[in-house]
């Protein structure tokens, strides 16, 4: 019976579970795919860590304190990278339209455009290491 | 959250209260974790499809992010880095 009683439920678990995920990176997806250029991608990870920290203050309400505590060190890791990207993403911007607007600024578009993909696979790793974090998966 | 979602996890919730009458404890956390999820990924996949339509409609009128919504992305960083700390 515990085990005919497992078995459906386990069936059960993995139908909800399979049409939920079918759905679920949906809204996530969409903005990442809406994103042209290294600029906006570089924002739209930004609101990706926002919205992951928001959701580990949800969670942070009602956790451990040994799950408050890996929150508190993945965010204070990932955190200056995250802001460092978007204010570089910015510099990357301005730079842009200087050099529409007719500035001779190629060079230093080049290395700011070099410094922004650094910071974005930086920030992508650390945005996984909060998301660990908020799972209760050590990084 | 959609009513959809809402519905799945609500019916997950359910499952989990239903293994617990069973006495299956370690099934009714298993349970309540993958609600826990399902929740989670719910917020912050109708958060960034905000995103998407605001990019979306950016785009429409020819425009990008401009300064201020860069400005207020970082503020809000910062101010989400206070609010973790005092946890």
């Amino acid at each position: 019976m515990n085990r005919m009683y497992r078995r459906h439920l386990g069936a059960i678990l993995l139908t909800f579970f399979l049409a939920f995920m079918l759905g679920a990176c949906a809204g996530t997806k969409s903005a990442y795919e809406e994103a042209t250029g290294i600029y906006e991608n570089a924002i739209i990870l930004g609101h990706h860590y926002k919205a992951m920290q928001q959701e580990a203050i949800l969670l942070g309400t009602t956790g451990s304190l040994a799950e408050k505590t890996a929150i508190k060190e993945a965010n204070r890791r990932a955190s200056p990278i995250i802001k460092a990207m978007i204010r570089t993403a910015a510099e990357y911007n301005d730079i842009k339209l200087q050099i529409e607007a007719g500035e001779d600024l190629d060079e230093k578009l080049r290395t700011t455009s070099a410094d922004l993909s650094s910071l974005i696979a930086r920030a992508s790793y650390a945005l996984t290491s909060l998301f660990n974090a908020i799972r209760g998966v050590s990084s | 959250m959609s009513i959809m979602k809402s519905t799945y996890v609500a019916v997950l919730r359910g499952l989990g209260l239903a293994a617990a009458g069973y006495g299956q404890s370690d099934m009714a956390r298993y349970i309540d974790r993958v609600a826990d999820g399902l929740e989670s990924t719910s917020n912050v996949n109708e958060y960034m499809q905000g995103i998407a339509n605001n990019l979306e409609a950016l785009h429409a009128a020819g425009n990008t992010f401009n300064a201020a919504h860069v400005n207020q992305l970082i503020a809000d960083i910062d101010s989400n880095d206070d609010v973790i700390e005092a946890m």
